[in-house]
């Protein structure tokens, strides 16, 4: 019998105590790990085989993450978690939205970054960045987590737009409410029915043009959600 | 013409009074010889009488009519005199006119120069400006400033300086000014010596700064009692210009050494900071993974116990002081998730390992907190953190969660000193430490609650103190929530 695959995260940080102590953590966790000192490194073991996901610290001397970060996506689009400084540029941030899936400010707690590996390792699994509704009337770029309805566009937030993805990955189906919370939370956040109950309501608030009469996403009662694709009668909620 | 028409009412009005009595003379005369000794003597009075009437009714009309001709040419002279046209005043009162009319464009014009100096300038560039505007009031393009004796060397160094547009408009104090200074005696001096004859005006005159403004006088009258006026006022206004650009010079300059101070400070801390974070994560994370490990003795577990604790009690420092800096910089945009306070609250104080009796209460309906859960936690750790230092040891620390209006209230209280006016009101000003707070806690940064007051600011809540001395302090944060109810 084979053993399980276990995915490979490649982490890439100059700070080779950093990286000892996390890649024993991110091991302990379960993944495969690769380490890159440099940004040099990182391409060069691209060239080989592909690692599930990318750690990227944001400061290297000679090629910086971020330009690490531009050169793999042109590569191949791996999901990248960047390693930044508390005190980085708001600018720098939000350009990190085009190439990073998610950052961790230094300093931080390695359970921490092991949580957002895994959050992003299980929303890259359900592909598909964009989301159509009802022949464009509602349209969602989840890479820059931007949604666009009849009457303009708004930011989700990052649990917003995972909730949406997950929906989205079986539209026009029912997603049980056990699913939903284990796939868009992790176990770190705790989360019970609760957080999806609030997190609905926001999220209608900002995707409905009658958030009391949702169009899209549906309350099916005692099971779970369901995101429809299409115009069916108003639901009273 | 109003004057030759003067002249004959005058002649014709001296005549008419003279005529009658020379009339009447006659006709008595003529009454008593012969001429009338027939006719009827009452008839004759009557005569007389109504002659008398006449003459002086004539009289009466020709001195009216000549009292409204000259009333009518006293308007007209006046309305001329209005309308500003020459007037036939003669010499003299032309040239006082002229004169006056030259020195009120002076006073005009030194008046407009004077606004038009920036004092908010360079004083060196001042220098020049007040020099310019002194060559456009007296039309005179001789005209300098010189900066004899000056305690600011840096900002103004003793020179001459001529007109902003003169090439060069700076020079060397020389020989000529040094001396026209030495013999000035009065606000307003004109000199005669070797180098010539000159004009000095006083400008600025103390034992910080003396300059001048002097002009060449060759070859023209010596200053007249008005010019000299005009003159000092002049040097007047020159010497307020330059004393306040000096002024305003060393307090910009005192801002800026300020201001590169407080960026030199910020740089500091954000240098140390931001070096201390990578090897921080680090120790936290090799800790935890050594202390994963199975063949442990307990004394290197708990060694190693307090090395993670110690590592994340300074993790936290790092990520506060990091905090103060980007809030500063205004540069700091938290998440917004929803999640429940009271899991996070206990979490928080658990990882403070605080050895004290601990009251978590939770009131009201169930709400859920939308915010960043981080940035939450990092305020809750310092209203804890600080609960504990400012509190004896054993006494116990309560929270208290209720809904307030769209947010949760979380309360921080301790059975503490407590905080006086003083220290309530500066509690939340970043470094701020009250002399209490050395006491009892040494080893404080004095940014925990400006960080917590930030974060809250930024994530749309709110952050107050109410204590007072001797009954502890309750330290509530508000954070904006959502009632938690199922939708169907």
């Amino acid at each position: 019998m084979l053993p399980p695959v276990r995915p490979a995260v490649l982490l890439v940080d100059d700070d080779l105590t950093l990286l000892s102590a996390l890649s024993r953590r991110v091991s302990r966790a379960g993944y495969e790990v690769r380490t890159a000192s440099t940004g040099a490194a990182a391409l060069k073991q691209l060239e080989g085989t592909w690692p599930a996901l990318l750690v990227v610290d944001l400061m290297m001397p000679g090629m910086d993450g971020f330009e690490l970060c531009r050169r793999v996506k042109q590569l191949a689009d791996l999901p990248i978690i960047v390693l930044s400084a508390v005190d980085a540029s708001e600018a720098k941030v939000s350009a990190l939205e085009l190439y990073a899936e998610d950052y961790v400010t230094k300093p931080f707690d390695p359970d921490e970054l092991v949580a957002r590996i895994q959050r992003v390792l299980r929303r890259a699994a359900i592909g598909s960045p964009q989301i159509s509704l009802n022949g464009g009337d509602v349209e969602v770029d989840l890479a820059t987590r931007r949604l666009t309805t009849l009457s303009g566009t708004q930011q989700l937030t990052p649990t917003e737009a995972r909730l949406l993805q997950v929906l989205a990955a079986s539209v026009d189906r029912i997603v049980p409410t056990d699913e939903l919370l284990d796939r868009v939370w992790t176990d770190a956040d705790g989360a019970d029915p609760s957080y999806l109950w609030v997190t609905v309501r926001r999220l209608r608030r900002k995707l409905e043009p009658d958030p009391d009469r949702p169009r899209y996403l549906m309350t099916e009662r005692g099971v779970g959600y369901r995101l429809s694709s299409g115009t069916p009668a108003p639901q009273r909620s | 013409m109003p004057r030759t028409g003067l002249w004959l009412r005058v002649f014709v009005g001296l005549l008419l009074a003279v005529l009658p009595p020379i009339l009447m003379v006659v006709g008595a005369l003529l009454l008593t010889e012969s001429v009338l000794r027939d006719a009827d003597p009452d008839l004759v009075a009557i005569m007389v009488v109504v002659g008398a009437i006449a003459w002086a009714a004539l009289l009466a009309i020709v001195y009216t009519r000549s009292l409204a001709d000259d009333f009518r040419a006293l308007l007209s002279i006046a309305r001329s005199g209005n309308s500003g046209e020459n007037l036939d005043v003669g010499p003299a009162y032309q040239q006082l006119a002229s004169s006056l009319d030259e020195r009120n464009r002076q006073v005009a014009s030194l008046a407009t120069q004077a606004a038009a100096i920036p004092i908010d300038d360079e004083p060196r560039r001042v220098a020049g400006a007040i020099a310019s505007a002194v060559r456009t009031v007296m039309r005179d393009p001789t005209w300098r400033l010189g900066v004899l004796t000056s305690q600011d060397d840096v900002l103004l160094p003793p020179a001459v300086y001529h007109a902003t547009d003169d090439d060069p408009p700076v020079e060397a104090v020389g020989e000529i000014e040094r001396w026209a200074s030495v013999t000035a005696d009065g606000p307003v001096s004109h000199v005669e010596g070797p180098w010539g004859a000159f004009v000095v005006v006083d400008v600025a005159v103390s034992e910080r700064l003396r300059s001048i403004l002097l002009a060449p006088w060759e070859g023209r009258l010596a200053p007249t009692a008005a010019e000299r006026d005009l003159l000092s006022l002049v040097g007047q206004n020159a010497g307020t210009a330059l004393e306040h650009s000096l002024l305003y010079a060393r307090v910009r300059s005192q801002a800026d050494e300020l201001t590169r101070l407080a960026a030199v400070q910020a740089d500091f801390l954000r240098g140390v900071t931001h070096d201390l974070q990578t090897p921080l994560t680090s120790i936290g994370a090799l800790a935890t993974e050594l202390r994963a490990a199975d063949d442990l003795s307990d004394a290197a577990r708990t060694d190693l116990d307090s090395i993670a604790h110690q590592a994340e009690r300074l993790r936290r420092m790092v990520s506060q002081l990091l905090i103060a800096s980007r809030l500063e910089a205004g540069a700091f945009t938290p998440q917004q998730e929803v999640f429940a306070v009271a899991p996070l609250v206990e979490r928080t104080w658990s990882a403070l390992r605080a050895d004290r009796p601990f009251d978590l209460s939770v009131e009201g309906p169930a709400h859920l907190a939308v915010a960043d859960p981080d940035r939450l936690e990092q305020v809750l750790w310092a209203l804890l953190d600080n609960a504990v230092k400012y509190s004896p040891p054993g006494s116990p620390i309560t929270v208290r969660i209720a809904p307030a209006d769209g947010s949760l209230a979380i309360t921080v209280a301790d059975h503490g000193t407590g905080m006086d006016e003083k220290t309530r009101s500066r509690a939340f000003d970043q470094f701020y430490r009250s002399a209490q707070a050395r006491k009892l806690a040494p080893d404080g940064s004095g940014v925990g609650l400006y960080a917590a007051q930030g974060l809250m600011v930024a994530m749309g809540g709110s952050i107050s103190i109410s204590s007072a001395l001797g009954t502890g302090a309750a330290i509530t944060a508000r954070v904006p929530a959502e009632l938690s109810v199922a939708d169907e």
